[in-house]
């Protein structure tokens, strides 16, 4: 047995990693990068990332959220400046009726569940928590231990 | 010419692209990641980014390298995030690889087969490669065929210089020391399946 210092050992284990070829690619591997770009030809633009979005919508999209904004920063403003909210929504719902329904309907939703929860018993509440969390923890042992027990043994 | 963002098909040119390359960038991520599905998976990732910049890639002197320095990050990329989620269920175990040795002892230290043909060497190799754990292995790659310096390979992997230099140390020896068994015994490897 000889003894090598880290230098030569760098030098060899350089020289011998350094002399393999490239290895061979799955053939498979052309097969399915042409049918991944099959399949993303054939998904619309609005399921994929805002860089494949048409140029028109990006606008629009931009245009759109920018007014928005706008749009919430001058509500901020006014409700500082002390504006009637009650009167607003009042001109606004004589200005556009649909959205007062919506409006209505969501207030009726919000209380509805705010009853719900403040006159469900204490019991009930903590004991429905404490089932989730139970059957959650259950759950990710058994996945744990199955991992455990079958992939590594494999 | 059909934009790669707007294509139904992938021109002939992207075809022959591919072929080109595709030894190549498979090569980068089996070695890094260790694991031939998972890695014709990145090959495959790396390839659909390519063909998103085909455009310019197509006649660039430089796409080699670009293909090389995507299928670099997709691999490491790829084992931080899976190492980070299977952590928990695979009980992954970090040996101390503080200090140590500086001197390895070891046969056949001027190279490695004298006795077995390059075809045979180049698997015995690979193997061994494989065989190292993640934490030895992918500096070890990162060093030896992509010339990536100690601190660079220290901030792509998230650990600390010091590490690095004993975990390609480490890995050094070790690989090493599985050549040098394998070349006098002569013995098939056993590959080690990674989950």
């Amino acid at each position: 047995m000889k003894k090598m210092n880290e230098k030569e050992l760098e030098q060899l284990i350089h020289t011998t990693l350094r002399s393999l070829p490239n290895r061979r690619a799955p053939g498979t591997l052309e097969a399915r990068v042409l049918a991944a770009l099959e399949h993303r030809s054939t998904v619309a633009w609005y399921h994929r990332s805002w860089s494949y979005w048409p140029a028109a919508v990006r606008v629009a999209f931009l245009t759109l959220a920018s007014g928005a904004a706008t749009l919430g920063l001058v509500a901020m403003y006014f409700v500082r400046q002390g504006v009637e909210l009650s009167r607003v929504g009042h001109e606004l719902a004589a200005q556009f009726p649909q959205v007062a329904e919506w409006y209505a309907a969501g207030t009726w939703f919000v209380s509805f569940a705010n009853r719900f929860v403040t006159n469900l018993p204490a019991l009930w509440l903590y004991g429905g928590l404490a089932t989730v969390a139970a059957l959650y923890a259950t759950f990710f042992g058994v996945g744990a231990a199955a991992y455990r027990a079958f992939n590594r043994a494999s | 010419m059909q934009t790669p963002n707007e294509g139904l098909t992938a021109p002939a040119d992207f075809t022959t692209f591919m072929r080109n390359y595709q030894d190549m960038v498979y090569s980068t991520a089996v070695r890094l990641i260790g694991n031939e599905t998972q890695a014709e998976d990145i090959s495959q990732e790396v390839f659909l980014k390519a063909y998103e910049h085909f455009d310019k890639l197509g006649a660039s002197p430089s796409a080699g390298g670009w293909l090389k320095t995507v299928a670099t990050n997709l691999s490491i990329n790829h084992i931080q995030r899976y190492k980070k989620r299977w952590r928990f269920f695979s009980d992954i175990v970090q040996t101390d690889d503080e200090g140590g040795e500086k001197e390895v002892e070891f046969a056949a230290p001027e190279n490695f087969f004298t006795k077995v043909d390059a075809g045979e060497r180049r698997e015995w190799v690979e193997r061994a490669l494989e065989k190292l754990p993640d934490h030895q292995r992918i500096p070890l790659v990162l060093f030896h065929f992509e010339d990536m310096p100690y601190d660079e390979i220290a901030r792509k992997t998230g650990v600390s210089l010091s590490k690095v230099k004993t975990d390609i140390l480490r890995g050094r020896e070790a690989l090493a020391k599985i050549l040098a068994k394998s070349g006098t015994a002569n013995e098939p490897f056993q590959t080690q399946d990674r989950p």
